[in-house]
């Protein structure tokens, strides 16, 4: 915590995972927020229940947040020799890269790389990944991603199918709130 | 399907006390939203508290069937203004939520036991039963997941999570046995291939149950000791619980939501 010193010195929060969601078969997985868990296993089972609340749901991935390695477009400009000198070490393996393509939008699965470390990855993604939209990159390795299984779709995500509750179309009072917002007096 | 009376009456019986059982556990669920000891299980949990109650909602619908009352008002009738002499739950379902390793303790043991139920009750001689075992079962699946998940890390965590359990498994072991208790008239539909006969639901739950609490460390308490407290009579938790969960509606009885 030495540095991060505005950081309380006892955090007791459990380690931190990054979800993705996947809509549907041809969708690709994006980034739906972050859960607390103490393990892999239950950060699964959290992440189902804090973000599958709706029946548009086909995988989960999470994976933890430190093994995340994350770079703006802004932050690659502004050191426009960062990779000078950083030499891609270590067992090749398969890395998944994430890219954010408007200020609006959120992390979107953008394909694989092989690289031995997180520069490596980087590296390769922004040519392999190449898109001049892109203002987040993300990679993490592959193997630090758990998934849900096809067989999990049942038991953990069509359920929400018989919600309806959940929906927030279920309530009228949804869409005279935005009537008000439009100022329709109606 | 026409039924004879005998037979509808044991079976409206057992459909209110499993509605019974889930509305309560349900209940009690649900005073650890804002509580639990992480956000995201606060959330979960919750949603377990909800889908317990929605099971509630289901097992009233078809006793309202049965007796020929209206599927869709009478569940609130059950639930809201019926006083505690007239619950049928498992006293286990009312006592107080206690600490985390008992609520979940209590909901691991109780997913098991309606998970096992359900497994004999998808095959049941009354079909509506069949079809809404079907439909409960596909949501025992995901809570056993998750309560087994907890219930196997507090077991195996530390020595106080593990005290803890033990604790809460000496409080639970004569209340859970005392659950699988036949009512009167069960006989009468296990004859009619409608439900299974109580001792091979306890076996089938035993059997699930004993090896888990072996593995990770805990011991149920031997012998079993009896309880005095029934399905027909009460602790003093129950009327305490209902005075807070029909206190809305009972204000305004004839409101429409």
């Amino acid at each position: 915590m030495a540095d991060k010193p505005w950081l309380p010195v006892t955090d007791t929060q459990w380690p931190q995972y990054i979800v993705f969601h996947q809509e549907g078969a041809d969708s690709p997985h994006e980034y739906a927020g972050a859960v607390h868990a103490p393990d892999a296993e239950l950060a699964l089972t959290n992440a189902r229940d804090v973000f599958v609340r709706r029946p548009d749901c086909v995988s989960l991935w999470v994976v933890r947040e430190d093994r995340i390695f994350a770079r703006t477009a802004e932050e690659l400009a502004l050191d426009p020799r960062w990779a000078d000198g950083i030499h891609d070490a270590g067992q090749p393996a398969t890395w998944l890269v994430f890219q954010k393509l408007n200020h609006r939008g959120t992390l979107v699965h953008a394909g694989e790389v092989e690289a031995g470390t997180p520069e490596g990855a980087l590296i390769t993604a922004l040519t392999a990944c190449a898109n001049p939209s892109a203002i987040v990159w993300w990679v993490t390795p592959d193997r630090a991603v758990i998934r849900s299984e096809p067989g999990d779709i049942a038991e953990m995500f069509e359920i929400a199918k018989s919600k309806r509750f959940r929906d927030q179309g279920e309530y009228h009072i949804v869409t005279a709130m935005r009537k008000i917002g439009g100022g329709d007096k109606s | 399907m026409t039924l004879d009376d005998r037979v509808k009456s044991a079976l409206a019986e057992k459909l209110l006390a499993m509605g019974d059982d889930e509305l309560i556990l349900g209940h009690r669920d649900s005073e650890w939203c804002g509580h639990a000891p992480i956000l995201e299980e606060d959330i979960a949990f919750a949603n377990i508290a909800l889908d317990e109650q929605g099971h509630a909602a289901i097992w009233y619908g078809l006793h309202a069937e049965v007796i020929g009352e209206e599927k869709e008002t009478y569940p609130d009738k059950l639930a809201f203004m019926r006083p505690a002499g007239e619950f049928r739950n498992a006293p286990v379902m009312e006592l107080p939520k206690g600490d985390w390793a008992f609520s979940m303790l209590r909901q691991y043991l109780f997913d098991v036991a309606e998970h096992t139920l359900m497994d004999s009750l998808v095959k049941s001689s009354y079909q509506p039963l069949a079809d809404a075992a079907a439909k409960v079962q596909r949501e025992e699946f995901y809570h056993l997941r998750h309560t087994q998940a907890w219930v196997r890390r507090l077991g195996l965590g530390t020595a106080e999570s593990n005290h803890r359990m033990q604790a809460a498994l000496a409080a639970l072991w004569a209340y859970f046995i005392a659950t699988f208790e036949p009512l009167a008239t069960d006989d009468t539909l296990v004859e009619a291939g409608m439900i299974p006969p109580a001792h091979d639901w306890q076996a089938a739950w035993e059997a699930r149950v004993l090896p888990m609490l072996n593995e990770i460390n805990l011991k149920p308490p031997s012998p079993v000791e009896s309880i005095t407290p029934s399905r027909t009579r009460h602790t003093e938790h129950l009327a305490a619980l209902l005075a807070e969960m029909q206190s809305v509606a009972r204000l305004q009885p004839d409101a429409r939501w």
